[in-house]
């Protein structure tokens, strides 16, 4: 297996009953590419999201993320590897500060608040939302 | 503890599960955590006030309403903050004492219906608790 390969998703699988959401997906993604996936309402997209994911278990197939098997992994699990998802509709923490949103996904790499703010702060910096913070 | 990397943790699973999986939190794990320390923090209060009693049982703190008012201290407070529980009791407790002196005597339970429509409007008007009004208010004259 290549070096450059990222995300490697082999034969995927996900029925809801008799419903086949996704049959037998297979795709790479890697290093550097930026992939779409497009098709109609109810194709299966957000589905296939959720399974790369870890939201759903899939029914068949495997999932490698750089060569390490994430099939049916905890979300908190693929996410610690590198691999989050935003939902269609923006879901952000009501109580929290921008910058303190920001942090909350910060803690993966980094556990202390005082290394977790300063990186957020330049994320914010980045993105132009630093006016925002508060 | 509102602003250690547990803080964020919780404030995160409060709002949404689903977020909080995304934002990479081990939702179970975490939550876990917070029963084992509200568990910690109950058993405190417990064994000092078996010490102080000096006589504990079953129908004396094993009861619904005793409870109830534990948890309804953090609502009408404000739940998650760290002011809250304390002005929700200092609120909560004279009041349930008051109505039952002036009007408990009677023994029509006027002071049970009070009591339970105080908390119904805070918690309708107010879901975030006095300390929660409080900060908005805060925030707003800013």
């Amino acid at each position: 297996m290549s070096e450059s390969l990222l995300l490697d998703v082999q034969g995927v699988s996900k029925y809801f009953g008799g419903l086949k959401a996704n049959d037998d997906i297979s795709f790479q993604v890697k290093k550097g590419e930026i992939v779409s996936i497009i098709g109609p309402n109810g194709a299966g997209k957000s589905t296939l999201f959720s399974c790369v994911t870890g939201f759903y278990r899939v029914d068949k197939g495997r999932l490698l993320f750089k060569g390490r098997d994430i099939t049916n992994r905890k979300p908190h699990t693929i996410a610690k590897l590198g691999i989050v998802r935003t939902f269609q509709v923006v879901q952000v923490i009501s109580d929290m500060t921008v910058l303190e949103n920001v942090m909350t996904g910060g803690f993966l790499r980094r556990t202390r608040v005082d290394d977790a703010r300063p990186k957020a702060e330049d994320i914010l910096a980045f993105t132009g939302l630093i006016e925002k913070q508060s | 503890m509102s602003t250690s990397k547990m803080g964020y943790y919780f404030r995160a699973i409060k709002e949404s599960h689903e977020i909080a999986q995304v934002l990479g939190v081990d939702v179970v794990r975490y939550r876990l955590y917070a029963v084992m320390i509200s568990a910690f923090l109950t058993s405190m209060a417990g064994t000092f006030y078996a010490q102080y009693i000096l006589y504990i049982d079953p129908d004396s703190v094993m009861i619904l309403a005793i409870s109830v008012q534990i948890v309804l201290v953090a609502m009408l407070g404000g739940a998650s903050t760290v002011l809250g529980p304390i002005i929700g009791a200092a609120v909560l407790v004279p009041l349930s004492e008051y109505s039952r002196a002036w009007l408990g005597y009677k023994g029509t339970g006027m002071d049970l219906i009070i009591y339970g429509t105080l908390i119904t409007l805070i918690s309708m008007y107010q879901p975030n608790g006095v300390w929660g009004a409080i900060t908005k208010l805060r925030r707003r004259s800013k």
